[in-house]
């Protein structure tokens, strides 16, 4: 499903040129649960932007579903983010001035789904969240665990192929965070989604079914859970 | 979707009350008063359209001595001459000198002052409509006399005027019709209309060498193809064949009357189009410094709201839906706003008299014109409010939310340059009205000459032969200190006539008095004396400004060669004072001393006291006197007052807007500042962490507005400067520009930009450093 040839992400300094992924190469299939680990400044997050398209390699192949996703306009970025990609960020991202329905709703709005069925999607993710009671509140007046539910309601809600989740569990504490990560595995393995999750959290990331370790820029391992399982 | 949009846009404003409603408040106040000055300039470009042919109605001039009294008998000629003149009337208008018109049997009277002298077609040309009449035509025979709707109502009641005979001092006549008021958007009104094909009712005659002849004003329909120009020169080729007066006719069209910068003699209203200038300059002001506010608080907005912009993005907005949400959200403030001000402007409309010194009606503007000047404003104004979020789209990098930073830009040239706009704009305008202020200061308490309090005037019916026995009735009445008569007054002068030296001509203004007349107006005598009763009709007193044209050394032995063979002889000299009001300078006057001539005023210096007692004592009088004879009176106090009216109005319209604008002014710098220290806040956090103390921070933020402070006073000094020198050009008596004017407005706009901003870099800088550091 994704595929990454040499992958290059450098910035230009006055004198030098840092990079912050160095001839990456990745490959993804569909339905996986793929955690990437590795310490601050490693370039795990510009790894996922590059994935979820929102931000540009310099250089190298990316192929999304067999298609070129380095060479695609930005029109049709809107598109893949419409229809094939949900995000959840560790600070939540909820937009405060609305509800908790009204957030979900935003990205069936884009997509332009008609009012009734939208309604009908919110309501019926509401109910398996468990969250129905609080559809009318603001993110201010949750909880962090609550906040990241609506952020994943949100994630899921145009029924994606992949969720990106950029240290999804980072501003919780580990209660919230054991059910945020069981939500994961659940819609991993009940629905396919296939997710890639950054964590810094030894113990989250092995809710997924392979963990890829990155340092400065480069793959430094990249195995199942099982085999990780096994070594120790 | 729109609906939810709407709903989002509404949730925003909701979001921040104090700010939003600040700023809608602001926009509202600043664009009713747009509204209010787009009407008022509307309704005076629109003065004289109100005819429905008034594009094709033009007035005949002189050009070459600018005026429009031109022979009688020269528009029948014309007419007949020139196929391209389609209708001709001969339109006298006299405004200003009230006379008495009574009826012939009934006991009615009324003062009229609008009388218009004319023919039959007349009322073809202005469209005027006859309410009834006793002919086919309004002007039945040669003495008609035709009134209006409200002269009728005011006169007769229901009583039917129709063939009633009026009574004035100067003529009599048979009113044969009644006529619906003239519109109000007119340069000329009429109470009274008088056929002028009847010789005796022509008003005025010119005469050279012992020559005379009647003039008009003349007044034609040219067809519509005519180009007046041409048609101008047509005739001025030929028109020795037609008279001897003229040689350099020109046409004038009716709409150009009211704001034309000829400056004709005549009793046609006028606008001033300077003022209008001023008006629209401030109108134009206000809607940029509102304007300014409402986009500083769009991008302030849209700052706060990169976050969601990031969010919508990620969740597959595009460019179109994001500005959409923007652009609902901008001029969802901006309509409330312009809902406000339409509703604001209903309610001050009535009241729009003390505000313009006319009523504006919404009737009397063109409403097409009006509702499209002010739509294409809004969607100026949404327009150049939406440029906030489209810079904003176009420099957004998911990237650098996403990074969690959000950099903008400090040093931001536009917005410097806009608070030093305002700036400049709030120091003119404070210049400006302590400017206009101290000019109309000095000019109500400068002295005019005589002592014009508790002075009053009544004014005689010329038929009345014998005025001293009422000035002597009068003057026995125990609250009268003194009384005199007199023909002319300070205000109006009757008469003017040459200085009587060949060599040294000016005209010299002619009061002629009877006894007690310096002392009752309280004029000083400066040199030689005053009247004996043996001067009567061979004496006169002159004034310091008449002594020095003439240049004498001394009044002795002088003579006043003017008037009556053998002249005045010249008694004495007596302190300036004026005959006009203080736009025009003092002149030369003359106080002729005569006996029995039918004066038309008697002026009476009252004692203190009850004001409303002592003229019914007067009123007492004048009843045993003149019984048949309405009394009418002015205090000259106010005859003074209302010459500045104009000015007063003016004036307190021109502070008015101009104090709308220095509130929007001051607004505009709270929200610059706001943003700036919102934008400053983490520096602040730093620079206290790193040991700053509150009165360093406070300085250093208050130092960049001082340097902007400063530059806009360079600025503004000069334009104010230039600006106000030509107001007062319209002045004869002005007041100095002092220093300290252009010094206090500078200081007044320091303080507003120190406050505001102190108040506010204090706010930022008491906060507690922690606290603003924790979120970068």
């Amino acid at each position: 499903m994704i595929q990454l040839n040499d992958i290059f992400k450098y910035y230009d300094n006055k004198f030098q040129r840092s990079y912050v992924l160095k001839d990456f190469c990745l490959n993804i299939n569909e339905g996986e649960f793929v955690s990437i680990m590795g310490p601050s400044g490693a370039g795990k997050s510009t790894l996922l932007n590059i994935i979820g398209m929102l931000d540009v390699a310099d250089d190298g192949e990316y192929f999304f579903m067999d298609q070129p996703a380095h060479k695609l306009s930005d029109k049709k970025k809107v598109e893949f983010h419409r229809n094939y990609v949900g995000f959840i960020f560790q600070a939540f991202h909820l937009i405060d001035e609305m509800t908790v329905a009204e957030n979900i709703e935003t990205p069936l709005i884009y997509k332009g789904v008609k009012s009734k069925e939208r309604k009908a999607m919110v309501a019926d993710l509401l109910d398996r969240f468990n969250m129905v009671a609080k559809k009318d509140l603001f993110p201010a007046q949750l909880s962090g665990g609550q906040q990241q539910l609506v952020g994943i309601a949100r994630a899921i809600i145009s029924k994606p192929k992949l969720l990106l989740a950029d240290e999804p569990t980072g501003n919780l504490h580990s209660d919230q965070g054991k059910e945020i990560m069981k939500l994961l595995k659940k819609l991993n393995e009940e629905e396919g989604i296939t997710i890639i999750q950054v964590t810094h959290n030894e113990e989250f990331a092995q809710y997924g079914k392979r963990i890829i370790r990155i340092e400065d820029g480069m793959k430094k391992s990249d195995l199942p859970v099982a085999t990780l399982l096994e070594q120790v | 979707m729109l609906r939810f949009r709407l709903l989002m846009a509404i949730r925003n404003l909701l979001n921040d009350k104090l700010n939003g409603s600040l700023i809608i408040g602001g926009f509202a106040i600043g664009f009713t008063a747009c509204i209010l000055i787009g009407l008022f300039l509307l309704s005076e470009h629109r003065v004289n359209k109100v005819f429905s042919n008034s594009e094709n109605i033009y007035r005949i001039y002189d050009a070459k001595n600018k005026t429009e009294m031109l022979d009688y008998s020269l528009y029948p000629k014309l007419w007949k001459e020139y196929p391209e003149i389609e209708d001709a009337c001969p339109m006298e208008y006299s405004s200003g000198f009230p006379i008495v018109v009574k009826d012939a049997e009934l006991d009615v009277s009324a003062r009229l002052d609008q009388i218009i002298g004319t023919t039959d077609n007349f009322f073809d040309i202005f469209s005027v409509k006859v309410i009834s009449c006793l002919s086919d035509k309004p002007f039945a025979f040669d003495k008609s006399i035709v009134i209006t709707k409200s002269v009728a109502k005011q006169m007769y009641g229901s009583i039917n005027p129709l063939g009633r005979t009026l009574k004035t001092d100067f003529f009599e006549g048979t009113i044969t019709a009644v006529i619906e008021d003239l519109p109000r958007m007119a340069s000329f009104q009429a109470q009274l209309i008088i056929n002028t094909d009847f010789e005796e009712f022509r008003l005025s005659q010119s005469c050279n060498d012992g020559k005379c002849w009647y003039v008009t004003p003349h007044f034609v329909i040219l067809n519509k193809s005519v180009v007046p120009e041409q048609l101008a020169n047509k005739i001025n080729s030929s028109i020795k064949d037609i008279s001897v007066h003229v040689d350099s006719l020109a046409f004038q069209n009716i709409e150009d009357i009211y704001l034309s910068k000829l400056q004709m003699k005549d009793a046609h209203a006028k606008g001033n189009s300077n003022v209008l200038s001023v008006f629209l300059a401030i109108g134009i002001l206000i809607l940029l410094l509102s304007s300014i506010n409402y986009i500083n608080f769009t991008i302030s907005r849209q700052f706060s709201k990169l976050k969601e912009f990031g969010i919508k993005k990620i969740n597959g907005a595009n460019a179109t839906n994001l500005f959409l949400g923007a652009f609902i959200e901008v001029s969802l403030g901006i309509i409330i706003s312009a809902c406000i001000a339409i509703l604001l402007t209903a309610l001050i409309l009535p009241h729009s008299a003390s505000l313009f010194g006319k009523e504006i009606h919404f009737a009397d503007v063109n409403a097409g014109v009006a509702v499209a000047l002010m739509l294409s404003v809004i969607v100026l104004v949404v327009l150049m409010n939406c440029m906030a979020p489209v810079y904003m789209f176009t420099r957004f990098k998911i990237i650098d939310f996403l990074a969690g930073s959000s950099k903008h830009n400090r040093k931001q040239i536009g917005r410097q340059v806009m608070l030093t706009f305002q700036m400049v704009a709030s120091i003119i305008l404070i210049a400006s009205v302590l400017t206009i202020f101290k000019q109309l200061e000095y000019v109500k308490h400068f002295n005019l000459g005589f002592n014009k309090e508790q002075l009053v005037r009544f004014d005689l019916p010329y038929t009345y032969e014998s005025p001293s026995t009422i000035k002597e009735e009068i003057g026995k009445l125990p609250f009268v200190v003194s009384s005199t008569l007199s023909d002319g007054y300070p205000g109006h002068v009757k008469l003017r006539m040459g200085s009587g030296e060949g060599e040294n001509n000016f005209k010299m203004h002619c009061i002629t008095i009877s006894d007690d007349y310096l002392e009752t107006m309280g004029i000083k005598l400066k040199d030689g004396r005053k009247f004996h009763r043996g001067d009567q009709n061979s004496a006169c007193i002159i004034n310091e400004e008449a002594y020095k044209r003439f240049g004498w050394n001394s009044t002795e032995n002088k003579i006043y060669q003017q008037g009556r063979n053998g002249g005045y002889q010249v008694l004495g000299v007596v302190e300036d004072f004026n005959t006009q009001s203080l736009h025009a300078g003092i002149e030369p006057v003359a106080l002729l001393y005569r006996a029995d001539v039918p004066f038309g005023t008697l002026s009476v210096r009252l004692a203190p006291g009850n004001v409303s007692l002592q003229l019914k004592g007067i009123e007492q009088a004048w009843k045993r006197i003149l019984p048949h004879e309405p009394m009418y009176f002015t205090f000259y106090d106010q005859q003074f007052q209302a010459m500045y009216q104009k000015e007063e109005r003016l004036a307190r319209s021109v502070s008015f807007f101009s104090i709308i604008a220095i509130v929007l002014t001051c607004m505009g710098i709270l929200g610059q500042i706001l943003l700036v220290s919102f934008a400053r806040t983490k520096e602040i956090g730093i620079r206290k962490v790193n040991g700053a103390k509150i009165s360093e921070i406070l300085t250093l933020l208050n130092k960049d507005f001082i340097k902007w402070v400063a530059i806009a006073f360079v600025i503004a000094t000069p334009i104010a400067w230039f600006a106000m020198n030509k107001w007062l050009e319209n002045f004869a008596y002005k007041t100095n520009l002092s220093w300290w004017i252009f010094a206090l407005a500078g200081l007044f706009a320091l303080a507003i930009a120190l406050l505001t901003v102190s108040y506010q870099s204090w706010k930022a800088a008491v906060k507690n450093p922690v606290e603003v550091l924790r979120y970068e």
